[in-house]
């Protein structure tokens, strides 16, 4: 228990940071918030008013507790550019950004997982070689790049799919998830190297161990050994790498969204950082950097649970 | 048993790392020496002129020969990393430094700090950062600075906690040496194997973070050619003039794979890769 409680204060703190960090970041600045919304050709009665409706001449530890108590009741206030409520900006893209990146990380899984297995197999043969060099070589291309050409070569070149048409989930739910086929490819191909070469090298190092001599002397096939002895070991440590490469696939999908035309939270912040609408970005931002610390959160408990070890280090 | 590579798999990487890096080294050098046209000027009859002797790459929708910019987007985003390196290496090294040789309350502060930092997913810090303080070069050499320097905390304190209990290090406090200089001059160069590897990524990750702000257009504004931007520029027009996204994706893809096979290769050189079991 006292793992767990040790945990869920660990994450109380860090949402307690990065909300701090996020606040600081647009309100702690040199000059006027205000001015910098408003651009230098505006009026200094314009800068009044704005700094009044946000309440800019407040002291700055009462503002950030307001706004911090709003937040925790997902009050993230008003955006600027389009007079509605932040939250409910929020609620409309973000089914997006969520499928599509659940569906990155389902990917990103299901291809590792096996590729991995077979580079461990011999490792330092040809196979191992190869599926290296080319997890490599797509671990260095950016989702936007990779985005570009799978439109070019499957969308333009190929038409399996229409290039910047989006179909809503209320919609055609399937057409839906037909749309994030493609981006998602384009994020989980990075991911599937580096989640590849943590698993196998996860598996290499649960090789050597005793236990799996002993396992194979007792006559078990080298299928069974690796299937009930060393995945469920190996797969302890690698908790933890996916848990960064959904906050990687996150990140990436703002991005990967652009490219595609998806109407998703990477065009709001988008639209929220070129029209200055504070308001808007900084409740983007708070979102997601909480719901990475949720994940983060969720990974060490589950690494707890499979592995009991872990708490009392 | 016969052994697929003769030579060692590190020089390979090293091998093949080093010419795809140094092709963008020579690249950058030859823009000192020689830059064939301006990288802004545009001539309407050169518009989507394919490669041929005159304009090796080709030139873009505005006429602009995309050899020049692809050197001069070489030049902008060497610099980038570079230099945001230094900054996350140099505020790592104080925060990590510090962190791992007190311990203590001083290093949990620190550590729930970078923790904090690294919940914002990739590039969002940047960001907010250019959000606030507008896009430009200096500012996302800041940006990426600050958003990359819990990485190299981390290395820098978990490297000090390993070596602050052996020997040498005890020997030398005990003869007097102060923190500062049992920093700098004992435990730093043992930290070079880990360092190195851990720069020459963060070259790679500043570079692709960089060319993905500029693809949103909050990175390196025009009129300055940023292979980002200039991907972003060619997307509409990727049927009529396919070599305008080609070459900047090459140059990019050949910097960060160079980067990652030489980093790799140094991981194995020094027994930290992974391939070393």
């Amino acid at each position: 228990m006292g793992y767990i409680a040790k945990k869920i204060i660990q994450l109380i703190l860090t949402l307690m940071l990065v909300s701090i960090i996020t606040f600081a970041a647009f309100w702690v600045v040199p000059g006027d918030p205000a001015r910098i919304i408003l651009g230098p050709n505006a009026t200094a009665e314009q800068v009044d008013s704005l700094s009044e409706e946000l309440g800019l001449d407040r002291p700055i530890s009462e503002r950030y507790l307001q706004w911090l108590g709003s937040a925790l009741t997902l009050n993230l206030g008003q955006s600027l550019s389009f007079k509605t409520p932040v939250n409910e900006l929020i609620a409309q893209k973000l089914p997006v950004t969520i499928a599509l990146s659940v569906i990155s990380l389902m990917l990103t899984m299901a291809v590792s997982f096996p590729l991995a297995m077979i580079a461990a197999r011999r490792p330092g043969k040809l196979t191992d070689h190869v599926v290296s060099v080319v997890t490599h070589s797509f671990f260095a291309v950016p989702p936007f790049v990779l985005s570009i050409f799978l439109t070019l070569i499957f969308g333009i070149g190929l038409k399996w799919f229409q290039v910047g048409v989006f179909i809503p989930h209320d919609r055609d739910f399937w057409g839906f998830i037909g749309c994030m086929i493609m981006p998602s490819i384009a994020i989980a191909l990075p991911k599937i190297a580096m989640a590849l070469k943590f698993i196998r090298s996860s598996i290499l190092s649960e090789k050597e161990k005793d236990y799996v001599r002993t396992a194979k002397s007792h006559g078990l096939s080298d299928a069974d050994v690796m299937r009930k002895h060393i995945l469920p070991n190996a797969l302890v440590p690698v908790i933890t790498v996916f848990a960064i490469i959904s906050a990687d696939i996150l990140g990436g999908s703002l991005i990967v969204e652009q490219v595609f035309g998806l109407p998703g939270i990477g065009r709001l912040l988008l639209q929220g950082i070129s029209s200055r609408d504070f308001p808007l970005t900084e409740g983007i931002i708070i979102y997601l950097a909480g719901m990475i610390a949720i994940v983060y959160f969720v990974a060490d408990i589950l690494h707890s649970l499979i592995d009991p070890r872990i708490r009392l280090k | 048993m016969i052994r697929i590579t003769p030579v060692p798999a590190y020089k390979l990487y090293l091998t093949i790392g080093g010419i795809f890096s140094s092709l963008i080294l020579m690249a950058i050098l030859l823009s000192f020496i020689y830059m064939p046209y301006d990288t802004q000027a545009t001539v309407y009859a050169a518009k989507f002129a394919p490669p041929s002797t005159e304009h090796i790459f080709g030139c873009d929708h505005f006429g602009r020969d995309v050899f020049s910019r692809t050197l001069e987007g070489a030049r902008l985003t060497v610099f980038v990393s570079v230099f945001g390196v230094i900054i996350a290496m140099t505020l790592g090294g104080i925060f990590g430094s510090v962190a791992g040789y007190f311990g203590g309350w001083i290093d949990n502060i620190v550590m729930i700090l970078s923790d904090s930092v690294m919940a914002f997913p990739g590039i969002l810090l940047a960001l907010v950062f250019v959000a606030v303080y507008g896009a430009g070069v200096y500012n996302i050499i800041w940006a990426l600075g600050l958003v990359f320097f819990p990485s190299y905390a981390r290395v820098f304190r978990t490297g000090i906690r390993q070596l602050k209990d052996r020997e040498f290090i005890l020997q030398a406090s005990i003869i007097g040496v102060k923190p500062i200089r049992l920093v700098l001059i004992h435990i730093f160069p043992n930290l070079l194997p880990q360092l190195i590897p851990s720069i020459v990524i963060g070259l790679a990750n500043m570079a692709l973070s960089e060319a993905g702000m500029s693809y949103l257009g909050l990175g390196i504004q025009p009129p300055y050619a940023s292979w980002g931007k200039m991907l972003k520029d060619a997307q509409s027009h990727v049927i009529e003039a396919p070599w305008t996204i080609i070459f900047p994706s090459l140059a990019l893809l050949f910097y960060i794979l160079g980067l990652y096979f030489v980093s790799e290769g140094i991981s194995i050189r020094f027994g930290l890769g992974r391939h070393s079991k």
